[in-house]
């Protein structure tokens, strides 16, 4: 918001209620993951016995990510997440971004048919295992690349980067085109920093993808090192629910099978710290303006 | 603006220019499985002779994630099969069970197959049959026959067995877990807190009635000692995605019924449908008893909408009287509640007497002598990699006496040995770890549990791991008294029926699984039962239920 | 004389070869994209014929048996069929009330806050509940909604009685809205946050000069200019009115809400544990994909004709 001269007396009514509801919003909101990193840390036996609002950890113990950690197959996790991410993001921006532009241009004769072809597909799919045909034919079984390129243009985030691109002035377009700049330089030079903020957010959206994803990994990695993270901690979590049907009934030492429900919580505060280390870095891209007249000239 | 720019660029392109290269690094690394010696990088589909090497077996099966094994090729028992018969196996499949089955179909239905395979053949279009004729699982009983003795000699041994796991016309394919003693099979039921009934000087209910009492016992009487009425006589939760829920089984197989579960009716011995029994009449005895006991505030009001995290509070708290009891729980909840109060317990509590004064056993695994719908086969994948004869001779040498005892026991010297009156005893690695339960260690050495491995189950290797307590070993011997003549065996429906019979009873247990609940809490009036029971038959009940029959009725003519 | 003039009868054959011509750098960029969706995309999209027939891997798909509309039939004679659309539609249209506007309304307030930290904080937070995992969630959700939980808690400080929510069928809707409020709306406003940060700061100036206060540029620069990415995410969102994720409804109901909380995923998911086949799922999914498709479709006409922003 940028203020311009004194607030009138509603203003700062209005700034005064939205603070307070900003605020009501922000308790009801960060409650389930307090909850989660309070749980995490939580004496197991304690953990079971309470009911209702958590409003501080119980006790304390790090044994939910001792076992956690306890395989390097987190390592691994992380490692194949991490190129999943830097790589995969590159990939599915470049690919949305250039497709994004094509469609955004509305004087091309076959707009309409690529525009209703890419959205088809967002409703009519053949379902995995074709799928999985494909990919496999495609010599991509059990390689991380079948993770990035069945995916690598996202119809939905095209859309939403069209928009973005038809908000770009056509002036600006046009002046640029009369100095002699070729389409990529265009797109490149002009429409590029033009919408910094929805590349921010969507790249955020990709990366984030990347990083809870699990479930093409499933079936198309058979290699437990190339494991993307979430597998690896889902694997992790389920055979080692304390609810399973398998019977596991402890000894001395019994304490060991109690801190797998700490896993529950120890898995997604590992999974949501390094986002949110790195968020605030991405944040700031979409969330203030931008001054389109000191980009001109 | 420019330099951060270009900056940024560096960064992204240094980081990517690592990540690629780790990640080639891994590709070419990554054929490798970790430690043991004698391991040669594996590929799917390719073999070699003896002479060079241990042979490469591809197996696609449920991996393993335990607190002190990740991967089948480091346990012990594995590698001793491996050393015997110089294979070495290659695994491969998603290690977690419910993700196991969406992955495995999509590797059938593509074709993508490996020597060894692993699934449950109710999940196959067609079950086990179709699977043979589509070229997925190999004939074994018509082409190798004398390559497996060791299995055909089980077969012929065992009735039970025999009709459990071979088809119609006898085909055997399905290498399946093989129970020695079906009374393993007893491992679940009710339990009852001890302490409360010794405070209140009660014997352990055995009747409906009985437990009525109890019940009532427990809710005026403060067992717990509070002084507050707060405790909850019969507490059950459910499992969110299914409609099972577990303490109310225990108690519906009272009235000669099975929940949610097609059974031979008592009176009969024809099979039937829970709803069906005497045309509906046990079927209102039971949510007439139920709703009396909600009304009276005996059973918990959110029974049916609360997870199990809910219940285990509950009990931690010390207000459960009576719910279901899977083994784990005479640990976890008895060690729990001792720490605040030495004397609590819970013991089991045997199957309950109806009115037909017979003690229902709800527990089918108490007349399935072999997990027979799933299991491994050998596919045709093992006839094209040229690995089929090892393939078999692997298959042959886990039924043989000697693999029993590798896999329920592991290696003698190392995880178990005999002593003077010829009974196996874990040794120290196994069961004075330091750091891991014998629980956890045991899954290091050997798979006396349930592992859905081709296998004979040990009765004594089960019961030295799983019964450790008092408790739980009464409670087993208890449950293993239960009357098994609702218990139906596995059954496989035939391709046409079978989609016919899924639409039918989506919708019929749909239908009763909410009025059950509305019949219990009041919400509709109990005369209306009869028309719970015409919606059923209006929905196809008895159609489904002749499938079903006459399945029964090929299994038994087997 | 133009072209057109002097061959009238292959205008169109001209205009495709003038757009050749014009667009040729364009088209080469388009041809990556249109690769990928060919191979990715359309090559499965075979796989919709598994609807019509008992699909065996080894006769592939245009050697199994047809069995024609038979899953088609199969869901819609069953009992429930209308009522799992109907519940699915009702808490689509539900969502689409009140879960449609929430982001958007967060996302305006949140751009009022003049101090950055503040916004940036409110705005982080309220990004966390889409990383918690869909099962914890549902686990507070019905803590806190059972007979001693927080929210009966809270009830009875105000006096009403205590309410198991869960037992009765008429509170599902509600509860499955208002948690994905909970869970999505900051989620949901980063786009709308992108966009407006992408709107022209001298709109603004301009409207300060022409005597604006503070809530008409509210009113006449900052909504229309995100109203393009509203329209556009109001059409998808009212093309997936058949679709109601399964997971969280699997982990909130139990069979006393069926009424009001059973919806086509669900239902077909305990199909599903009864029988393995394809068949089953993918017609009840193809009948989804064209009754959403159609909705889409009519959406975008109605919103070209009244704004001019549409999908095609």
């Amino acid at each position: 918001m940028i203020q311009y001269g004194k607030k009138s007396l509603g203003s700062k009514i209005f700034d005064a209620f939205n603070t307070i509801l900003l605020v009501i919003i922000s308790i009801i909101t960060i409650y389930p993951f307090i909850y989660v990193v309070f749980a995490s840390f939580s004496d197991p036996s304690r953990l079971m016995a309470h009911r209702g609002v958590l409003w501080h950890p119980l006790g304390f113990t790090l044994g939910g990510y001792r076992l956690v950690f306890r395989s390097d197959d987190i390592i691994n996790g992380y490692l194949v997440t991490a190129f999943l991410i830097t790589v995969g993001t590159t990939c599915n921006m470049v690919m949305t971004t250039v497709f994004a532009y094509v469609l955004s241009k509305k004087n091309l004769l076959w707009n309409r048919a690529l525009t209703i072809m890419v959205i088809i597909t967002m409703y009519f799919s053949g379902g995995m295992i074709p799928k999985f045909m494909v990919v496999k034919s495609l010599g991509l079984y059990d390689s991380l690349w079948a993770l990035i390129l069945p995916n690598v243009i996202s119809t939905f985030l095209l859309i939403i980067l069209r928009t973005a691109i038809r908000g770009v002035p056509e002036s600006l377009e046009e002046s640029a085109r009369l100095d002699g700049a070729g389409e990529i330089t265009i797109l490149v030079k002009i429409i590029l920093p033009m919408i910094v903020p929805t590349l921010a957010a969507l790249s955020l959206f990709t990366a984030v993808g990347y990083w809870n994803s699990w479930s093409e990994a499933l079936i198309y990695i058979k290699t437990p090192d190339k494991y993307p993270l979430q597998l690896v901690l889902r694997t992790i979590l389920i055979q080692n629910n304390a609810t399973s049907q398998i019977a596991t009934a402890g000894y001395s030492g019994y304490q060991r099978e109690e801190y797998k429900r700490l896993m529950k919580y120890s898995t997604i505060v590992v999974s949501i710290v390094p986002v949110m280390c790195i968020y605030p870095f991405i944040q700031k891209y979409f969330t203030s303006g931008i001054m389109i007249g000191a980009l001109k000239g | 603006m420019k330099r951060k720019r270009a900056l940024l660029f560096f960064i992204i392109a240094t980081l990517l220019i690592t990540m690629t290269f780790s990640a080639c690094r891994k590709d070419s690394t990554d054929t490798q499985t970790p430690d043991t010696s004698g391991k040669t990088p594996e590929s799917s589909g390719t073999s070699k002779p003896a002479s060079e090497g241990p042979v490469v077996i591809t197996y696609y099966r449920p991996g393993v994630s335990r607190a002190v094994l990740t991967d089948w090729n480091d346990a012990v028992w594995v590698q001793e099969l491996e050393k015997r018969l110089n294979i070495d196996i290659d695994f491969q499949g998603p290690a977690t069970g419910d993700d196991y089955t969406s992955a495995a179909q999509i590797m059938l239905a593509s074709g993508t197959l490996t020597d060894l395979f692993y699934f449950n053949f109710n999940q196959y279009d067609g079950g086990l049959a179709a699977a043979i004729e589509d070229g997925v699982a190999i004939n074994i009983g018509e082409k190798y026959r004398d390559k497996v003795p060791n299995w055909f000699k089980i077969l012929e041994s065992d009735e039970r067995i025999r009709r459990a796991v071979t088809l119609e016309d006898g085909t055997s394919a399905l290498f399946c877990h093989v129970e020695e003693d079906l009374k393993r099979g007893a491992y679940w039921g009710s339990g009852i807190r001890q302490d409360w009934l010794d405070k209140l000087n009660l014997q352990k209910p055995t009747s409906i009635d009985e437990l009525y009492s109890v019940l009532v016992a427990f809710k005026d009487q403060d067992p717990n000692g509070n002084g507050q009425k707060d405790e909850i006589p019969l507490c059950d939760y459910f499992i969110p995605g299914s409609n099972f829920m577990f303490a109310i089984m225990d108690i519906v197989s009272a009235f000669g019924m099975l929940y949610q579960e097609p059974q031979l009716d008592p009176y009969t011995g024809k099979v039937t449908y829970w709803i069906l029994v005497n045309d509906g009449e046990n079927f209102k005895k039971l949510v007439t008893t139920l709703n009396k006991w909600y009304m009276e505030g005996l059973l918990d009001p959110e029974f049916m909408s609360q997870d199990g995290t809910a219940l285990d509070a509950k009990v931690a708290n010390d207000l459960v009287g009576v719910t279901h009891i899977w083994p784990s729980n005479f640990n976890n909840y008895n060690r729990m509640l001792r720490e605040k109060n030495p004397k609590a317990t819970y013991v089991g509590l045997p199957a309950l007497k109806g009115e037909d004064g017979i003690p229902y056993g709800p527990n089918s695994a108490m007349v399935r002598p072999a997990a027979s719908t799933e299991g491994t086969v050998i596919t045709t994948q093992a006839e094209k990699d040229g690995t089929i004869e090892k393939c078999l001779e692997l298959i042959n040498f886990m039924y043989s006496e000697e693999g029993t005892d590798i896999i329920n026991w592991g290696v003698r010297g190392v995880s178990y040995d005999i002593d003077a009156n010829g009974k196996k005893y874990w040794l120290p690695a196994v069961a004075n770890d330091p750091e891991y339960t014998i629980n956890d260690m045991v899954n290091k050495y050997a798979l006396p549990t349930f592992g859905a491995w081709p296998k004979i189950m040990s009765y004594e290797a089960w019961a030295s791991i799983e019964l450790n307590t008092p408790e739980s070993e009464e409670a087993h011997r208890l449950w293993a008294e239960a009357d098994t003549r609702l218990l139906l065996p596995n059954l496989t429906l035939g391709a046409s029926e079978s989609s016919d019979y899924a639409r039918i009873m989506n919708d019929v247990n749909t239908a009763i699984a909410e009025n059950f609940i509305k019949f219990i809490i009041g919400t509709r009036p109990l005369d209306e039962v009869s028309d719970l029971v015409k919606q059923c038959k209006d929905m196809g009940l008895e159609k489904a239920m002749s499938y079903y029959q006459s399945a029964y009725d090929r299994y038994m003519s087997k | 004389m133009t072209r057109s003039e002097v061959h009238p009868n292959k205008s169109f054959k001209y205009k495709v070869v003038k757009d050749w011509r014009r667009n040729k750098p364009i088209y080469f960029l388009a041809m990556f994209g249109v690769i990928y969706y060919i191979i990715f995309h359309y090559l499965p999209m075979g796989g919709i014929l598994m609807a019509f027939q008992r699909f065996k891997p080894n006769k592939g798909i245009f050697g199994s048996e047809w069995v024609g509309l038979q899953y088609f039939k199969d869901f819609f004679r069953g009992a429930y069929a209308g009522r799992v659309i109907r519940n699915t539609l009702i808490i689509n249209l539900l969502d689409l009330i009140f879960g449609f506007p929430a982001p958007i309304i967060f996302a305006l307030l949140l751009n009022e806050v003049g101090n950055k930290i503040f916004k940036r904080t409110v705005q982080t937070i309220s990004y966390l509940p889409y990383f918690i995992s869909q099962v914890v969630i549902c686990g507070i959700l019905l803590d806190f909604l059972s007979l001693n939980g927080l929210f009966n808690d809270i009830f009875t400080a105000l006096g009403m009685e205590r309410t198991a929510f869960m037992i009765y069928p008429q509170y599902f809707r509600g509860i499955y809205v208002a948690s994905g409020i909970w869970q999505f709306m900051g989620y949901g406003a980063i786009i709308y946050l992108a966009a407006l940060s992408s709107v022209d700061v001298q709109l603004y100036d301009a409207a300060v000069i022409d005597g604006c206060n503070r809530f008409q540029r509210v009113i006449h620069v900052t909504i229309p200019g995100i109203m393009p990415t509203i329209i556009i995410m109001m059409i998808l969102r009212i093309g997936s009115m058949m679709s109601v994720g399964f997971e969280k409804i699997i982990l909130l109901y139990n069979p006393s809400i069926y009424e009001t909380s059973d919806v086509i995923s669900s239902f077909v998911y305990r199909y599903g544990l009864l029988e393995g086949n394809y068949g089953y799922s993918t017609a009840v999914g193809l009948f989804n994909s064209v009754v959403n498709f159609t909705l889409l479709a009519i959406t975008n006409k109605l919103s070209e004709k009244f704004t001019e922003v549409s999908l095609w």
